[in-house]
């Protein structure tokens, strides 16, 4: 028997045929040296290989022993699943790279909020940004900027959150905000105004996503006919079990009536 | 030849190889699919979270086209439609769809929260503060289609399907469409009670004004 | 006279790491060195050798890797692991408290057979 044949009987028994390559790589070089081992004691090269094959012993038992040791079953599902996964690897590939591509562009905002202000008339309120002002479900709220024109007074507010499943707050979250100020004035929400039938409303929240990121959202808030003795604007959302509140100080401070 | 002198890594090696590949490929495909949520209530609450709307007692709940899933919810003086969808088919990623949230009138007898029109179209809920209205008839106008009666119709439909206060109604298919979740107020109410007698009636909207056949 | 192959059966494991336990070595190298321990009287079936050789791979006793030989041929080369080590303590300990048995019952033996 040949070196090769006998590889080829013994792999016969091994029915996890992926095995087969490595058995007959790792045999025929141990056949290799048992010959030349036995050539360089000066035994031609037909009756080593025979001495050498022979001294391996029953291919049949060392096919049968080896066939033990590697589990078709679990060895083909192993090499199916490395299969499908380098498949997906590889058909997402593109998808991948553009998706991280387009979420990279969303951690820079298209505007930088400083811009904001430009987009106002009126004077700047001192003492902002006041951060953290309050927090709500997984959101900070800050408030970044704000403007008073007259009797319109317009806040930039920020909602900060960590988790991805809280991006993009709703405008509507502000459906109930009220207003009141440390004066007694009434401000009706525009959302109110319209469930009721009204024409007027005095505080509108709007977001035009400018300077928006992954993290972070920008909403302006827009009241109106505030009155000159006003110092403080009091912010409430009531919609949610636990209503929560924040001050906007109209002349500087730190927002606490 | 070159493929059969790879370097011998062990069985474990190659196991935790492989699953650090599905690992990375589930993120990946996780974050491509742009972070779904893992459980329906889960959309649910982010949906609520998002809208600044807080733990609510769940009313009802429903099924629309393509595996969307509703919730009518109530919490304080609020009533909420939600809505998540599930993320390619599946049942197990979804996503927060639409909310829409509606100041209760506790005046009224009965106050009417249509649903989406898109994915369940024609479905009407209306909350009864009543508790002697058992049967709910809303009247609203409809275009029908081609086939059917020509121009505008008044449509009613009435459903005794009361769960927790809230009723459901469905309008058959081919009405279904003209119903404008928008315009609540197109809306006609009347409940009714075990025997039959009207119990209220909501103020006349606009349209009934005009001449009906 | 060729030592019978039956009684070292069981304790080819116990072989294959001792010869391990000194130094790295490829599949031919290990019959060789068995060969010239037992002065050439010893001859194991060289293909049981690789079963044993993956089977104690698979249990995590011993590693394989590649090496480049002189010659330009690729060798396995098979090492022993810390877990092999201790499955050869457990080995020859074993080994040892079976032939101290195995000669004091044929030290009771010889004394019954020899003439008293």
């Amino acid at each position: 028997m040949t070196i090769p044949d006998y590889c080829a009987a013994v792999c016969r028994f091994v029915r996890f045929s992926p095995d087969h390559a490595a058995i007959t790589a790792e045999l025929t070089a141990h056949l290799e040296d048992a010959v030349g081992a036995r050539e360089s004691r000066g035994v031609p090269h037909e009756q080593a290989v025979v001495q050498a094959v022979d001294a391996m012993g029953d291919p049949a038992e060392v096919g049968k022993a080896l066939d033990a040791l590697h589990s078709p079953l679990l060895g083909w599902v192993q090499i199916w699943v490395r299969r499908v996964l380098v498949l997906c690897a590889v058909l997402m590939l593109l998808p991948a790279l553009t998706g991280l591509w387009t979420l990279s562009k969303t951690f820079v905002p298209q505007e930088h909020p400083a811009q904001w202000q430009s987009t106002q008339t009126g004077e700047a309120l001192p003492g902002l940004p006041i951060r953290n002002a309050a927090k709500h479900s997984g959101y900070t709220l800050s408030l970044w900027d704000g403007v008073r024109d007259g009797d319109t007074v317009a806040l930039l507010v920020r909602l900060e959150h960590f988790s991805p499943w809280l991006r993009s707050p709703s405008e509507w979250a502000f459906q109930s905000l009220t207003v009141t100020d440390n004066v007694g004035s009434t401000y009706i929400n525009w959302a109110t105004a319209q469930e009721a039938h009204l024409e007027e409303f005095q505080v509108y929240a709007s977001s035009n996503g400018r300077y928006d990121t992954f993290f972070s959202t920008y909403f302006t808030l827009t009241v109106y006919n505030v009155p000159p003795e006003a110092d403080i604007l009091t912010f409430t959302l009531a919609q949610s079990g636990e209503p929560f509140s924040f001050s906007l100080p109209l002349n500087g401070g730190d927002g606490h009536a | 030849m070159r493929k059969f002198f790879r370097k011998q890594r062990t069985q474990g090696q190659k196991l935790r190889r492989d699953l650090l590949l599905l690992l990375l490929l589930a993120v990946l495909g996780w974050v491509l699919l742009d972070f779904p949520c893992f459980t329906r209530n889960q959309a649910f609450s982010a949906l609520e979270d998002r809208n600044f709307y807080g733990n609510g007692q769940v009313l009802r709940t429903l099924e629309g086209n393509y595996g969307h899933q509703y919730r009518i919810t109530r919490a304080g003086d609020c009533y909420a439609w939600e809505q998540v969808w599930p993320v390619l088919f599946s049942r197990i990623l979804w996503q927060p769809g639409q909310m829409e949230v509606i100041s209760d009138d506790p005046e009224a007898p009965l106050v009417a929260l249509p649903v989406d029109p898109d994915f369940l179209p024609g479905v009407v809920a209306v909350v009864s503060h009543d508790a002697s209205i058992v049967t709910v008839e809303v009247t609203y106008p409809a275009l029908c289609r081609p086939g059917g009666p020509e121009g505008w119709q008044k449509v009613t439909i009435s459903s005794a399907d009361c769960v927790n206060n809230c009723l459901l109604l469905r309008a058959p298919e081919e009405e279904a469409a003209q119903l404008d979740h928008q315009a609540m107020d197109a809306l006609s109410l009347t409940g009714y009670d075990a025997a039959g007698a009207v119990v209220w009636r909501s103020p006349q909207p606009d349209w009934s004004l005009y001449g009906w056949n | 006279m060729k030592q019978s192959n039956n009684l070292l059966a069981g304790s080819t494991t116990l072989l294959v790491l001792s010869l391990l336990a000194p130094g790295d070595k490829y599949g031919y190298e290990m019959i060789a060195a068995l060969e010239e321990k037992s002065d050439h009287t010893f001859t194991l079936k060289e293909g049981t050798l690789y079963p044993i050789l993956h089977s104690l791979e698979k249990e995590g006793a011993v590693s394989a890797y590649e090496k480049e030989a002189p010659s330009g041929r690729k060798r396995k080369y098979y090492a022993i692991t810390p877990r092999g080590r201790r499955l050869l303590e457990e080995k020859r300990s074993e080994w040892q408290s079976f032939s101290k048995l195995v000669n004091a019952i044929v030290a009771e033996g010889e004394g019954l057979l020899s003439p008293v």
